[in-house]
Parts: structure tokens; C-alpha cells; sequence
């Protein structure tokens, strides 16, 4: 009876449809006659004439893949790039992979993959594509289309499956042509390399609006390696939850730009997703809903996901700060007075040593922490650390990962000391309640949380990565925290001068400094009523801009810096999910995050303005494989490059 | 796959061995929802906040707490007359809800309000997740037999939005007992279809998903009187600097409708591309649109049109001219027609435009003004045929000086001043347009510009809207005011959504983004006071001279993929300063429109994030202590 109703609900509904809503009209009949326009390579940029003005006919894609010294690659090589102007047209159905050469059935298995993906790409360059999940190539083509073949061989001798802070993503790319077989060898460092040699033999391939199919350089090398061994984006997941499908989409968008480090800060204060199999309370008091959790399975899952695609996902469990949401669950007592916004904590105990969490939601929120809901973890609770084990074993049970990060930003003093426990910790040590006691404290917890670290990986040494904090700046903190071990994530402003101090006491650092590579500036302040503290949207320009060295160079400092060998491991973009969730997500993060790839792949000494029209091109590629990345530019930049400047 | 449906059975197993082992007092979890412990409450009339279910009292999700929480519980935008909603909800599923009889004088109208009918109906079914199995029998919760009855009644026969429309409706909710379970009736009267469908859209918002119940929640009464407090409430989207594609033209439509946005202005042509499909010229789009696949057909547009009509949406199209328009119009040569428009594409573009690229139509061409009659024909036969933009922004002067003929022409005439060539421009146009509409007078609307600033004598008051993009104190303002011309206000330090993003042109930033505050916060009569004093500003607003607002999309930096996150919630907090002028923005304001977002993106709207989730699911809001209301 109920399932008659909505069906006739349903059919009345599409009845109205098909009478009032004609179905979509073919607009290309709409044409009387072929497009006038032609694009002819000038000066490395295509230039859009008239076709009754040029000899040669060709669209802007087939023009991009003939013009300029990088072509459409994005980023831009580091090594040898020799690359023939003449384009040879195939169709999708001739390429033959040759069965891939590795040294283990692992190595080949993940190669399949990657290759599955690669042909994948190649189909979605028909503007047709999505229409109706038919191959858009699937026609019969002349004789000279129809006998040209175009043969993908790929080799690695590495059998490194892990992707390591010292693993060499180099590659290099051979195509010749003899008769009608191209033929295009890609050979790896490692897997990742070969991953990333894929990716580029992928942009040496564009869509051939004459002939509608596609074409492929027909003889060239490429040389190509990474300069930084880290090229990250950073996630929050805690603000605002973003479903595991969305951030496979962000992983996908990684691979297109070489950017190979997903640092997922996956809990904050406002939320713990993380599915903790030791500790499920954390979870169950700490996820927005029961929707909004990971769970492990899933993680190992997308952990996979991201390997094939040459990303690694390095988890952060943020600590001893920016914690709250699920740990009230552990409690029997709460360390702040009720107040409206106060959860009543569960009449439940696991724990002897009174909160593991302190100022957990306290308001006024200023007084306790650097945004609200406050928490922190109280480091004179032995139960904090057996607990930090569980999760870290949890985490490390599902990551695969030589480094992991462990936060330790925005430890907030004044938590600490509205707590009772630890003010009457340190009174029973005869220890002030001044901040040098409270960054003893701090160190102290930095290196247990590390012990249990350790201890979690069965012994294994990970590599700790911290956020730069004023604890790092401290004299003699290299005696706690070893330089040769640990690892900071640098976020203040680029002009910042404790940048120097944490070079000079040797620590390895990777660049997210937040005037250039905080994402998600500048959509006002989402708790009062300006632009909000990190200043304005980050363009581009200023995304590609933001060289390391040259941030180091300037740093106003009176002795000069001495980099060692190294030392600036890389970078990454930061999208705190204040204002982000996975509906304005793509738009955020791309096509800036492109630009960010091309600097710290190939870090080249020139600005935003020679890069220019390859990014405009390279967004659209993004936006044909599926990433809703911003518009920078009105289409008719695109069509006519180097024509939309200020100058 | 396996892994996760066992998931949503129970996502807590291991807690379940804990809960026994330290015999707690939690009742064994039977579904997936009620192993989350929270429920949510009112506080303070202000927004719901999350708090540790005490397993004695029933427990409340989010949305069904939001239904009575403060003066409009969920309602957005607010309603202006009256507001009386119950406090008691009664239960019911969505197969039990059907629009019981449609009351109109005209076949037309009934056939709208069915389909006006249908479009709720379709909005409670998808509010239950798809896994719900509420199959009867199952469950003794009492709702099964509930049912809920909506009577629909338009007053007349308007099938169009005008300019006059009045889009006013009245919504009444009360219970029946009977011993089959509780009928809710529903009853909703406008004076035409367009204010019945208003009303469609609060009942939406008076409805939620509860799912501890899995059921829908109806307030058991309710007593709305509502009517906008601006007539002209809309959004500007421009087509030509990037396409944007039908479907997802028909998804702003949407959104609009959700927030009882009644007008679309349709920028669909600028100097960049021509995208719109004229049967009696292709040559523009041939020339003008970016590819062939980038182009609007009039079958396009005409489904667009009804499609948005239905949802009382109005499009109004813009065909800019004398400036921006370049791209589409190079074709004059080659058919023996002369120069159509002047400096298209011209380099350096500085000299010649304020944008490239350049373009600005050639004004002593006779075959200009017929070309432009032209394609006003095929505009007015897909689109509605009271209201045109005519453009009228922006118009460079160099670009005609540099003419030999133009200059000609200004000698032949004893004057230096362009602004003469500008306004027989804009004249003749005026009468090409009305000649396009077979004779009938068209309301035009403008831009302002250097003609709405020292031109004036070329726009007649009576004839002519005037569209304010100029900044809201600047005097200009002033003068249109006391002039008593008619204004829609997309004030440029408002109203403009795609500011802030960064330059399009190069690296410095222009314009900071206007956030959802400021876009509340354009209040059109405070502007108005500012310029006139309160006393001429209740003159002016009662002579109807301020028609409304609207935001404004340009499309430098904007296509389909990001267009969303860009309009949405923002231009929802316009929609209810124009629906509601309310005389301020009260705390109350902040949490509602975080509930109304999510309720958005349920609907399938990918509207941006304003805060993290814990604001809107812990404590309401988020703020901060230094700048507390």
C-alpha cells in the first residue's frame, strides 16, 4: 500500500518531468559551420588566431603538448627534458602495456594498478567522457589510426614497497617511434618512481579534437627526480568530518601532482573519529555522530589506496594539546565547574589518577587554550600514558609509516595550571608554578609520549615529527628532544625568527608556514566578525612563491644560517577544517596545491608568471579527471595565454 | 564492503565487552543511532546544544530539537507577521503525507501547485536515510496511522513573477484525534501560486527527521503569516567569463527557492564569450562562445526558464551593451556589415578597456542597433517579456576615441563629450528592445555608471531601474534616490560574493571577502537613511523605490565546480535581510543559519562551511569573547 503510494508519487513526479522539462537538447547541431579558430605555439605559449590566418590547424590541447620547453607537464621536470614536436595520433583501445618488469609479484601487483589508473586518464581526456559511461573512443578511425600502436613498458629493480623519507621517486622516460608502433619505457628508482613516471607519460598524452581521439609525443626523454623528499598537503579531520571517499579524492588529486605525504591530523579538541579499538570510548564520546567515524579496516584500506598512488598517509595524534573530544569518556570527575556549554561527564571509571583531561570545554575559552572547545592532557596522570600507548598502537596498526606526528602545539599554561592535580604535582616536588616549570613539564611528557611511541612500534625507532612550538626554542631542549630524531612542522609566518633557532640546533624542518601555505585563510573569521587571525586567501602566486631557501635567506637573522646537507626535508599545505568540510574542500585546496607540488618538486628560481599558463592548463586537466578545483582566470585566458596580466 | 556493514550494525563492539565487564549503567545497544550517547536540548531559546542522554527522559536528535528552539526554531529566512508555532510535535512517515486538495481558479495554477506539492513530498521522502526500514508492524511507536494532510489555495491566476507580485502566503497547522491515530492538517493560502509555494517551503523547514524514532516530527500547530519585505530578492550569475553549464544553473535555482530567492539575473553575455544560442545570428556564437559545447540553446534556456518559474524563481536575462561585449561580434566585416564592436581583444588592454579582454559595440554602425534587435527578439522568446537588463556598465570612452569616425561624428555634432554618443546609444537601443517586444513597453534595467552619475538625463525615472553596484555611501546613491528612480542594491562593498579570492589578473588582492555578516548586515534602508534621513526614506520606501537586493556572482574565478561553495550560505544570509529586514543581526541569527547550511547540503547543495560541526552539534555557536555580540 505505502510502496504503491511512493511509486505513483515517483511516476507523477516524472510524468510532470517529461511533459514540462524536454530532455537535453544536442547544442553541437546548434554549429553551421566549423570553429574559425586555430592555435599556433609563439614564444612558448599558444597564441589563438584565425584559421584563415595560419597554416596550421590544431587544438589548444594539441598545441600544449607540442609548445614550450615543459609542454603540459605539471610540475615541471627537474632533469633532461628532450621532448620531438611531432604528435602522433592513437587510439585508446592500441595501447598495449607490456607486461611490466619488477623484482617481486608485489612491486608488479601495485605497477598493475597504477597502469589500470594511467589508462583510466587517458579515457577521461574525450570531452564526452562522463556522458554516459561508454568509452568515448570506441569508433572506427582511419587506416593510419586504426595501425598505430602504442606500447607502455615499465620497470623497476627496486623492491621497496614502503614510502620512506630516503626513497628515491626518480624516473626517467624513453619514447621512440618506428613505422606505427611508438613505443614509451618508463623506468623507476622505485615503484614510486615508475608511479610518478606514469603520471608524467599521462601529460605527454592529450585529447585531438581533429581526429577525436588522442596522441601521444612521438620520441623524447625525460629525466625527472624529485628536490624535496617530502611534498605534502595536511588534512584536519576533527573540526569538521570528511568522509573517507572525499579524502581518496584528494589522494587522487596528490598523484596528478607528484605531492607524495598526506598528513592527516585526524583528532583535535573538537572531535576524535579515530575508531580506537583498545580504547572505544574515546570514540564513542568523541565522533560527531556514528557516521562520522574511521574505522580501522577502512584506514588500511585507504592507507593502500594512497600507496598505489604514490602517497603516504602519516597520521597525527595531537598531544598533549588540542585534545578533548571523547577523553571526558575515560573520567569520573571534571576539572572545570559546569557551565552551559560543559558535557556532564559519564558515571564511569577507568582510570585511578583523577582527569586525564583538563579544562576540558572551559570557558571563558581564551583564558585555557587557542580555540574553542578547550582541552588538554594531564601529564602528571600516569593513567595519560597507558592510554597514549593503546591509541598509539591502534593508529600504528593501521598506518604503514616510518614517520609519525605527534603534535605538541598550542600547550596552553594557564590550563595546566588551573589544574589541581598538577599544581599539587609540582608543590609536592617543590617545583614553582612558573613557565619554565611548566616547558619542564612539557619536555617531560614530549619524551614519555615518545617512550610509548617507541614501545607501541615493538622497538622500532619512528620518526617523531612535532609542530614548532616555544618549547623547541628552549636552551638545551636537544638533550630531551635529538635532533638527529625529531622532526618540525614549521607554521608561523615565514618571517618568523624562531625559524633560526630550530634550524641552528640542527632539527630537520618541513616548511608550512601559514603567510604562504595555509589553505584556508581568508573566508573571514569563523568565530567573530573580520578576516580571521591568519590573514587573506593565499593565492596561487603566493603559493608558488614561497620558496624555502629564499624564506631562509631573508630571515632577518644576525648570524648566518648553516643548512646542513638536507635539512629542509620538504613542505605542505595546511587545511584546518574550522571552515572546511567536503563540500568546499576541492575548491580550497585546488589548483593551489598544484602550485605548491611544482615548488617543491622542482623548486625553480623563477615566479608564479612563467608558470602561469601551464597551471591553467594543468587545472583543467585536474577537472577533466574529476577535481572540482577553482577557476583562477575566465576561460578566454585559457584560450588566449599570456594575455590576462595586470601589466 | 563487509567490513563496513557490520559496522552499522553495531560500530561499538569492543565497548560492548567493557560495558559488561565494569557492569555500567548503559542499556544494551540495540541500533546503530543509539549507541551515540547524546541528546540535544533548547537552550536559552537560542540554539540546541549536545548533552549526555540520562536514559529517563526520551532523547531528542539535533534537527527534531531544532523545530521549536527559539521564536523561529528552523525557519530561514524568518517570517515577517506572524510566527506562532506549538511546542508539541506529532510523528508521522513520509508515505503518510499527501497533498489533500489544490484550491485555484485556474487549470494552470492547479497544474503548478501539484507540481509545487510534489517537490515537498520529495523533499520529506528523501529526509529518511535509505536503509530505514520502517516497514509496519515492526514498531509501537503510534505514528504509523498519523497522516498529514495539506490543503493548497492560490487566490488568482499569475502563472509569472512580476515585479508586483504578491508573493504572500498564510500556513496553519492543527491536530485531529480520531482512533486511527492523529490527522495533522495543513493548510496554506496565497494570493498566488508563487506565495503558496513560499508556504510549501516553511512547511519543509517545519518538518524534521528524528532518528532515535525514524520518523518524521510536525509541530501539532502552528499559525505562520508571512510576506516578504522586498519584492526583488536575487542573485546575479555571469556566464561569459566562464561557462556554466544548464544543470548546474538548475541547482542555484534550487538553492534560491530554498531561500525564497525569487529573482536570477542571468549576466549570460560579456566581452570573454557569447554563449547564448541566437536562431537568427549564430555567427555569435560561432565566433563568440568557447567551444561548441559551451553554448545555451533556446530549448535550454526555455526549460531553464519554467523550470526556475516553477520553483518561483524569475530569470531575468542581461544582454550588456555598449561595453562589455567583444568576443561574438567580430563577424561584421567578413558579412559586409562593418565593424559591429570596436577594440575587441585590443593590446594594450589598459588603454582601451577595464578588463581584458576588450571589446565595447561600435555606436555609428546602423547595423549595430539591428544586430542588437535581433538577438533581443531571441531573447524575448525564451524569456519573460516584462523586465530586460540592458547592461549599460563600464563603457571606456578611448576605445570610441580612438576612432576616426567616432571622432567624426562627435564634430559633426559641435560636441567633445561622448556621453551624447552614449546616450543616443542607449535611446536607440531602448527602442530596438520594445521593437523586439512587438511594440509593448519592456522594463529596462541599468547598471550604474558615468550615465547614472552625470547622464542622467538619458534615463528617464519612469522608465528605467537602476542596479546600485556602486559602493552604498557613495553620493551617487544619494541622487538616484531623491530622483525617484527605482534601485535594486548590489552594493560593490557587499553584495559582491566572488571578491576575495585573490586577483585573477595577477598577484595582489583587490577585494577581501564579504562574509555572510556583511552580506546580513546590507541593510538597503539603513543605506537609504544614510543618505536621505529617516523621514525621505519612509517616502521613498513607500513609493516602492527600493525593489531589493541582490548578490552578485562574477564568474573571473568562478565555474561549475566552484560556484557553489562560493554562493552558499552566504547568499542565504542576504535572502533573509531582504525576505525579513530584520533591524538586527541578535545571536540568535548564527546558529540558525548553521542548521539551515546543513539542512542545505542535505538537499544536496554543496554550501560551504562556516564553523567546525561542533559548533552547530555541542554548543550552538562558537564565539568569540572579544567581539561578542
Amino acid at each position: 500500500m505505502d510502496k504503491l503510494k511512493l511509486v505513483i508519487l515517483c511516476a507523477t513526479v516524472a510524468a510532470f518531468a517529461v511533459i514540462y522539462l524536454p530532455s537535453e537538447s544536442n547544442a553541437q547541431s546548434y554549429f553551421r559551420m566549423p570553429s574559425p579558430w586555430t592555435y599556433v605555439c609563439k614564444n612558448g605559449t599558444c597564441v589563438k588566431k584565425l584559421r584563415s590566418d595560419s597554416t596550421v590547424i590544431q587544438s589548444l590541447d594539441t598545441c600544449r603538448l607540442r609548445c614550450g620547453r615543459f609542454r603540459a607537464i605539471w610540475p615541471r621536470p627537474t632533469g633532461d627534458v628532450e621532448l620531438s614536436r611531432v604528435v602522433v595520433p592513437f587510439k585508446p583501445q592500441n595501447l598495449r602495456i607490456l607486461p611490466v618488469t619488477a623484482p617481486t609479484d608485489r612491486i608488479r601487483e601495485l605497477l598493475n594498478r597504477v597502469v589500470q589508473d594511467f589508462q583510466g586518464n587517458i579515457l577521461k581526456m574525450h570531452p564526452n567522457y562522463a556522458e554516459n559511461g561508454k568509452n568515448p573512443f570506441d569508433k572506427q578511425y582511419d587506416n593510419v589510426i586504426e595501425g598505430t600502436v602504442v606500447q607502455v613498458q615499465v620497470v623497476v629493480d627496486d623492491p621497496e614497497e614502503r614510502l620512506t623519507l630516503e626513497t628515491s621517486e626518480g624516473y626517467r622516460i624513453d619514447i621512440e617511434t618506428q613505422g606505427n608502433v611508438v613505443t614509451a619505457e618508463v623506468r623507476g628508482d622505485t615503484f614510486f618512481g615508475a608511479r610518478h613516471g606514469l603520471e608524467t607519460l599521462s601529460q605527454l598524452i592529450a585529447y585531438d579534437e581533429q581526429r577525436d581521439t588522442v596522441q601521444i609525443v612521438s620520441a623524447g626523454a625525460v629525466i625527472d627526480r624529485p628536490l624535496f623528499a617530502y611534498r605534502g598537503i595536511m588534512l584536519d579531520t576533527s573540526r569538521n568530518f570528511v568522509s573517507l571517499k572525499a579524502m581518496k579524492k584528494l589522494i587522487d588529486g596528490m598523484s596528478y601532482n607528484k605531492l607524495n605525504t598526506l598528513h592527516w591530523h585526524i583528532t583535535d579538541s573538537h572531535s576524535f573519529p579515530f575508531y580506537s579499538q583498545r580504547v572505544p570510548q574515546l570514540t564513542l564520546y568523541g565522533a560527531y555522530t556514528p557516521e562520522k567515524i574511521y574505522f580501522p579496516e577502512e584506514i588500511k584500506e585507504f592507507v593502500e589506496y594512497g600507496r598505489i598512488r604514490g602517497v603516504r598517509v602519516i597520521p597525527e595524534l595531537d598531544a598533549p594539546s588540542h585534545i578533548s573530544g571523547g577523553w571526558q569518556g575515560l573520567e569520573r570527575s571534571n576539572a572545570v565547574q559546569p557551565g552551559p556549554n560543559t558535557i556532564q561527564p559519564a558515571p564511569v571509571s577507568v582510570t585511578s589518577g583523577g582527569p586525564m583531561a583538563v579544562c576540558v570545554n572551559a570557558e571563558p575559552w581564551n583564558q585555557f587554550c587557542s580555540e574553542p572547545p578547550c582541552g588538554q592532557l594531564n601529564p602528571v596522570n600516569e593513567q595519560t600514558y597507558l592510554v597514549l600507548g593503546k591509541l598509539y598502537r591502534d593508529l600504528l596498526g593501521v598506518f604503514d609509516t616510518d614517520a609519525f606526528h605527534m603534535g605538541g602545539d598550542d600547550v596552553n599554561f594557564n590550563c595546566w595550571n588551573s589544574s589541581k592535580e598538577i599544581t599539587d604535582f609540582l608543590a609536592a616536588q617543590r617545583r614553582n608554578r612558573t613557565e619554565r616549570e611548566f616547558l619542564q613539564l612539557w619536555a617531560t611528557f614530549q619524551r614519555r609520549a615518545y617512550v610509548e611511541l617507541v614501545r607501541a612500534a615493538r622497538g622500532t625507532e619512528l620518526t617523531p615529527i612535532v609542530w614548532a612550538s616555544n618549547l623547541l626554542v628552549q636552551e638545551n631542549i636537544e638533550n630531551i628532544l635529538d635532533p638527529e630524531r625529531y622532526i618540525v612542522t614549521f607554521r608561523n609566518s615565514g618571517r618568523d625568527r624562531s625559524l633560526a633557532a630550530i634550524l641552528d640546533k640542527g632539527y630537520r624542518v618541513i616548511f608550512a608556514n601559514r603567510d604562504s601555505w595555509q589553505f584556508d585563510c581568508g573566508f573571514g573569521d569563523w568565530m567573530g566578525e573580520g578576516r580571521g587571525s591568519c590573514g587573506g586567501y593565499k593565492t596561487w602566486q603566493r603559493v608558488y612563491d614561497n620558496n624555502p631557501l629564499r624564506v631562509i635567506a631573508q630571515l632577518n637573522t644576525t648570524e648566518e644560517i648553516d643548512l646542513q646537507p638536507g635539512q629542509i626535508i620538504g613542505g605542505e599545505a595546511s587545511l584546518w577544517s574550522e571552515q572546511v568540510d567536503e563540500m568546499g574542500m576541492e575548491a580550497k585546496v585546488w589548483p593551489r596545491g598544484a602550485a605548491l607540488a611544482e615548488r617543491l618538486w622542482a623548486n625553480p628560481f623563477s615566479s608564479w608568471r612563467d608558470a602561469a599558463d601551464r597551471l591553467i592548463h594543468h587545472r583543467e586537466r585536474l577537472v577533466k579527471r574529476g577535481i572540482n578545483a577553482d577557476r583562477l582566470q575566465p576561460e578566454w585566458c585559457l584560450q588566449n595565454q599570456g594575455r590576462c596580466s595586470a601589466n | 564492503m563487509l567490513a563496513k556493514i557490520s559496522v552499522s550494525i553495531n560500530p561499538f563492539p569492543a565497548l560492548a565487552g567493557i560495558v559488561v565487564l565494569l557492569s555500567l549503567h548503559f542499556t544494551p545497544f540495540t541500533c546503530a543511532y543509539s549507541d551515540s550517547p547524546w541528546t540535544w536540548r533548547c537552550s536559552d531559546g537560542i540554539s540546541c546544544q549536545r548533552q549526555l542522554a540520562n536514559g529517563t527522559e526520551p532523547r531528542v536528535s539535533l534537527n527534531v530539537c531544532w523545530l521549536t528552539c527559539g521564536e523561529y526554531g528552523a525557519l530561514w529566512p524568518q517570517p515577517t507577521i506572524k510566527t506562532f508555532m506549538g511546542t508539541h510535535l506529532v510523528g508521522f512517515h513520509a508515505q503518510n503525507a499527501e497533498v489533500v486538495a489544490i484550491n485555484a481558479p485556474h487549470k494552470a495554477v492547479k497544474a503548478m501547485l501539484g507540481y509545487a506539492g510534489n517537490v515537498l513530498l520529495d523533499h520529506l521522502f528523501r529526509m529518511s536515510p535509505k536503509d530505514d526500514d520502517v516497514s509496519p508492524g515492526q514498531s509501537n511507536r503510534g505514528f504509523e496511522q498519523n497522516y498529514l494532510a495539506i490543503t493548497l489555495t492560490a487566490q488568482n491566476t499569475d502563472t509569472r513573477i512580476s515585479l508586483g507580485t504578491d508573493e504572500s502566503y498564510n500556513l496553519t497547522i492543527s491536530a485531529l484525534y480520531g482512533s486511527g491515530g492523529t490527522q495533522v492538517n495543513v493548510d496554506i493560502v496565497g494570493a498566488t501560486y508563487f506565495g503558496v509555494r513560499h508556504g510549501l517551503e516553511t512547511l519543509g523547514q517545519l518538518i524534521a527527521y528524528d532518528e532515535f524514532n525514524k520518523c518524521l516530527r510536525i509541530v501539532k500547530e502552528a499559525a505562520i503569516e508571512d510576506r516578504p519585505a522586498f519584492a526583488y530578492r536575487g542573485l546575479m550569475i555571469d556566464t561569459s567569463r566562464n561557462f556554466i553549464p544548464i544543470l548546474y544553473l538548475k541547482r542555484m535555482v534550487d538553492a534560491m527557492s530554498y531561500n525564497r530567492m525569487n529573482m536570477l539575473h542571468w549576466h549570460i553575455s560579456d566581452t570573454n564569450s557569447f554563449p547564448f544560442y541566437s536562431k537568427r545570428i549564430p555567427h555569435m556564437t560561432t565566433y563568440g562562445a568557447y567551444s561548441k559545447s559551451q553554448i545555451y540553446t533556446p530549448k535550454d534556456v526555455k526549460e531553464l526558464v519554467l523550470y526556475a518559474r516553477l520553483r518561483g524563481v524569475k530569470i531575468i536575462p542581461e544582454l550588456d551593451a555598449p561595453a562589455h561585449a567583444g568576443n561574438g561580434w567580430q563577424w561584421g566585416p567578413e558579412e559586409g556589415l562593418g565593424d559591429l564592436a570596436l577594440c575587441v581583444n585590443a593590446e594594450p588592454w589598459r588603454s582601451y578597456c577595464g578588463q581584458p579582454p576588450c571589446g565595447q559595440l561600435n555606436p555609428i554602425n546602423n547595423y549595430t542597433y539591428l544586430v542588437l534587435r535581433e538577438l533581443y527578439s531571441d531573447f524575448l522568446e525564451v524569456f519573460d517579456k516584462d523586465v530586460f537588463h540592458m547592461g549599460g556598465d563600464e563603457v571606456f570612452f578611448q576605445c570610441w576615441y580612438y576612432h576616426t569616425e567616432i571622432r567624426n561624428w562627435l564634430h559633426s555634432r559641435g560636441t567633445h563629450d561622448l556621453m551624447d554618443l552614449w546616450g543616443e546609444f542607449q535611446q536607440k537601443a531602448f527602442a530596438r528592445l520594445i521593437e523586439a517586444n512587438g511594440g509593448h513597453y519592456i522594463k529596462p534595467i541599468v547598471w550604474t555608471s558615468d550615465m547614472t552619475s552625470r547622464g542622467r538625463q538619458h534615463l528617464s525615472p519612469n522608465d528605467y531601474i537602476i542596479q546600485i553596484w556602486t559602493g552604498s555611501s557613495h553620493s551617487d546613491v544619494r541622487e538616484i534616490l531623491q530622483e525617484k528612480y527605482k534601485v535594486i542594491f548590489s552594493n560593490v562593498d557587499a553584495a559582491y560574493l566572488d571578491h576575495g579570492y585573490g586577483s585573477w589578473l595577477g598577484r595582489d588582492h583587490m577585494w577581501t571577502i564579504k562574509t555572510w555578516q556583511n552580506l546580513y548586515d546590507n541593510d538597503l534602508i539603513k543605506i537609504t537613511e544614510y543618505h536621505l534621513g529617516s523621514n525621505a526614506t519612509y517616502h521613498v520606501l513607500a513609493a516602492g523605490q527600493i525593489l531589493g537586493g541582490e548578490a552578485t556572482l562574477w564568474a573571473e574565478k568562478v565555474d561549475q565546480h566552484n560556484m557553489e561553495m562560493k554562493l552558499w550560505p552566504r547568499s542565504a544570509a542576504f535572502a533573509e535581510r531582504l525576505w525579513s529586514s530584520p533591524r538586527n543581526r541578535s545571536n540568535s541569527v548564527y546558529p540558525r543559519l548553521l542548521h539551515h547550511r546543513a539542512r542545505m547540503v542535505r538537499r544536496g547543495i554543496h554550501a560551504d562551511r562556516l564553523q567546525p560541526e561542533s559548533c552547530h552539534q555541542i554548543s550552538g555557536y562558537c564565539s568569540d569573547p572579544s567581539s561578542r555580540l
